[in-house]
């Protein structure tokens, strides 16, 4: 009986156009639509060598150390800068075209031209800072002490040494703040696989459609219907978010980690955390179907903006400020499952989340069981 | 005029899904204007990067007139010293540099050694190699000092390093000469303007067509006294009267949340952008229509065209993020005019008409899109009827 149960409702639900496209085409949609968009987003951040020009002028021919400076700065593997030597009229023309970001004047001073402030102005001033701030340094040791020139003052000038040591947090050295908004999305379809649970709730409910009472005749245990009918639920859910988690992968190229296992399981879980939470609400609110597809897309909706699928930095804002928010949230427990598996290098945190979501989940289908046993109708 | 006020009962019933999207546009455009980017006119402003500052030797002058200068430069952040905070705190860019000053980092400054500050950076980010820069600078010019001047002590070393740190390079900022346009945000406002317009008036259009086309109302209707065209001719005009009240609606709210700044001429083009615009989605709507059958459907279309329309053509990421690929498509949709129009009105300072002339010409695609999408709808519409449907 069970298995009857089962794949009848298995065709029921794949058979169901619109829930289709919700559960599965709407979410590639919205992938595909991130994708096109984030791509670049977090190679902005990347730093390119600046383009500057040097006007060619007298000063800046006879001042040897200035020009070995920028030299050493614009040379290399990281090199700063890309350096143009000009006349002071093409070097306003690329100023102008935006082919360079500023350009230099050596005269008495180092002056600095630029159209307009920015990180990378800032660079280059900084840049320049450091020369004249070095010979200003200079300057003061000379007069403390004459010798020092003999004693290779020039020499440790221009032995440089590196102040900081990279020490890697974690898994990445880049971590590419738009995998958010993919984690979000893959939370928010597998909350939206609450349609499925409420779908199954409106059909073994005999108050709620025509299918429910005739199926509520029939001598099979309602428990029986209910498990038969979520597991249907949960495999095509499960196979859906499957779909969009390879699509995301492969076709979108999002970095998931390489820790498969956990991922499905987290997958897995986030089913049936979506799947529960529908036939909750379905059970608990007894309104129209209108009113409780408002209340699931309502809340889902709510939940994926306090995890971060409209604003990447939002599920950082509510971890900040009201932490509860965070732990509550089903959306943002499944994204931060995912976070915890691209970033930590450890599974503290993907655990917690893993318990809490498998908490709720218990939570719900019990709350939906005690709710929908044992009901009679003098008339429906 | 009873087919003219039956749409307006139409209406009134989808009043709260409509609602809930001028709300949400209403809520995001607040937002928008509150988190304004702040206009470069002016002096040169150092751009400062976010550092967490974290201390792990005893504290020394040397380390706190770093820290002091550092702070100069940059903004510091204060984040619990765990392991996950701090990884949390990169991972969404709340710092962009973790620096952590290592035990015995004083000493090795004070006798010349080798010795390095632990950072945890974005690798690559312009940010971290710009704050790189300031704390070599730091130390390489301490280093000068302790090399060449025998026993100096910390609290002089650190007196020096100030002195010699604050010569400054002078920026200058040139500019055109004439004034940067005084637009501000409403320039996102009318961007954003396109995701409310296309949801609301395609959801608006699509509920009434649906009503109407409703195989047995059309019927009836058909049956009706009324002559066939001046029922057509009352539902368009429904359908008109209702886009331009969404889009008059819009327009109000922009005057109550920028108020002078709709006073300029900018803002009159915006206006007429957006209203050209409004057109345009109208009859996109009209074309949603003839297919949409259930409410199902419904919101299908009208959710997968605004967020589909926007996303690719710059509303919701600025076009100069997309990447080309992605623009070349979006060059197939009247949004991405609209956009461009919006960005070019922005800009212009000097209305004459070598400035104006590509915003009309982005305009005239636009209601060129909206006439192609007409004549298709009116095609699929007569196909429709002569199949008898």
């Amino acid at each position: 009986m069970f298995w009857h149960i089962f794949s009848n409702r298995l065709k029921c639900i794949t058979r169901d156009k619109g829930l289709i496209f919700w559960t599965l085409v709407f979410p590639l949609i919205l992938a595909t639509l991130f994708g096109m968009t984030l791509v670049n987003i977090s190679k902005q951040e990347d730093f390119n060598s600046i383009n500057i020009a040097v006007i060619n002028n007298e000063a800046y021919q006879k001042d040897e150390n200035f020009k070995s400076f920028l030299t050493d700065a614009s040379q290399g593997e990281d090199k700063l800068f890309n350096i143009t030597v000009s006349t002071k009229d093409e070097a306003e023309k690329l100023l102008d075209k935006g082919k360079v970001t500023g350009y230099i004047i050596v005269d008495s001073q180092i002056k600095l031209v630029v159209k307009n402030s920015g990180l990378s102005q800032t660079i280059i001033k900084s840049v320049l800072d450091e020369y004249s701030q070095t010979v200003s340094a200079v300057n003061s040791i000379m007069t403390n002490n004459k010798a020092a020139i003999q004693n290779g003052l020039l020499e440790d000038v221009n032995k440089r040494r590196e102040y900081t040591k990279e020490f890697q947090l974690g898994t990445k050295d880049k971590p590419d703040s738009s995998v958010n908004y993919f984690y979000a999305l893959i939370a928010m379809a597998c909350l939206y696989g609450s349609f499925f649970g409420s779908k199954q709730i409106i059909d073994t409910q005999a108050d709620l459609s025509k299918q429910a009472a005739r199926q509520s005749v029939a001598p099979v245990h309602k428990l029986k219907v209910l498990v038969a009918g979520l597991s249907a639920s949960f495999v095509v859910l499960f196979v859906e978010i499957l779909i969009l988690l390879s699509y995301l992968a492969v076709v979108i190229g999002v970095d998931f980690g390489n820790q498969i296992g956990y991922i499905l399981f987290t997958c897995f879980v986030g089913c049936a955390t979506g799947i529960s939470f529908g036939a909750f609400v379905s059970a608990i609110v007894k309104k129209s179907e209108g009113v409780k597809m408002a209340i699931l897309i309502g809340s889902t909706m709510t939940a994926s903006f306090l995890a971060g699928m409209m604003n990447g930095n939002m599920k950082y804002i509510v971890e900040k400020n009201v932490p509860i928010l965070a732990y509550i949230n089903p959306v943002a427990l499944i994204t931060d499952a995912f976070y915890a598996l691209y970033y930590y290098d450890t599974h503290t945190r993907f655990f917690m989340n893993i318990g809490l979501m498998s908490g709720f989940t218990v939570l719900f289908c019990l709350f939906t069981y005690l709710i929908i046993r044992r009901q009679k109708y003098a008339s429906i | 005029m009873q087919v003219f006020k039956t749409y307006f009962k139409i209406i009134k019933r989808h009043m709260v899904q409509i609602s809930i999207y001028v709300g949400v546009f209403i809520a995001l455009a607040i937002a928008l204007s509150s988190s304004a980017p702040t206009n470069t006119i002016g002096d040169f402003t150092q751009s400062k990067t976010r550092v967490a500052f974290i201390n792990e030797d005893e504290s020394s002058p040397i380390i706190e007139g770093f820290k002091e200068y550092l702070g100069n430069h940059s903004v510091y952040v204060d984040i619990p010293n765990d392991t996950n905070s701090l990884q949390d705190a990169l991972f969404f860019r709340d710092v962009d540099y973790i620096a952590k000053v290592p035990k015995g980092f004083t000493q090795g400054i004070m006798s010349g050694m080798e010795s390095q500050i632990k950072k945890t950076v974005v690798t690559g980010s312009t940010t971290s190699i710009y704050t790189d820069i300031l704390v070599n600078k730091y130390f390489n010019t301490a280093k000068l000092y302790v090399n060449n001047n025998q026993g100096i002590t910390q609290e002089e070393l650190v007196k020096q390093l100030a002195k010699d740190l604050k010569i400054d390079t002078a920026v200058k900022i040139k500019r055109a000469e004439e004034k940067a346009s005084n637009t501000g945000n409403t320039g996102y406002f009318f961007n954003y303007l396109a995701y409310v317009l296309i949801s609301v008036i395609i959801l608006g259009v699509t509920s009434i067509m649906m009503v109407f086309s409703n195989k047995n109302i059309r019927r009836r209707n058909l049956c009706s006294p009324i002559k066939n065209i001046s029922m057509n001719l009352e539902i368009l005009l429904g359908n008109i009267v209702f886009s331009i009240a969404c889009w008059g609606l819009m327009i109000i709210c922009s005057f109550v949340l920028f108020k002078e700044q709709m006073l300029t001429t900018n803002a009159l083009y915006f206006c007429i952008n957006s209203f050209i615009f409004t057109l345009m989605t109208l009859s996109m709507g009209f074309l949603a229509g003839i297919f949409v059958k259930s409410g199902n459907a419904q919101s299908g279309v009208a959710n997968v065209l605004s967020l589909g329309l926007c996303f690719i053509s710059g509303v919701f990421v600025p076009q100069e993020v997309l990447s080309q690929e992605v623009l070349a498509i979006a060059k197939f949709t009247p949004t991405y005019w609209y956009v461009k129009a919006n960005t070019a009105i922005s800009n212009i300072t000097n209305f004459n008409m070598d400035n104006l002339t590509p915003v009309f010409q982005y305009m005239l695609t636009e209601l060129g899109f909206a006439v192609a999408i007409l004549s298709i709808a009116l095609v699929m519409s007569k196909r429709k009827q002569l199949r008898g449907n």
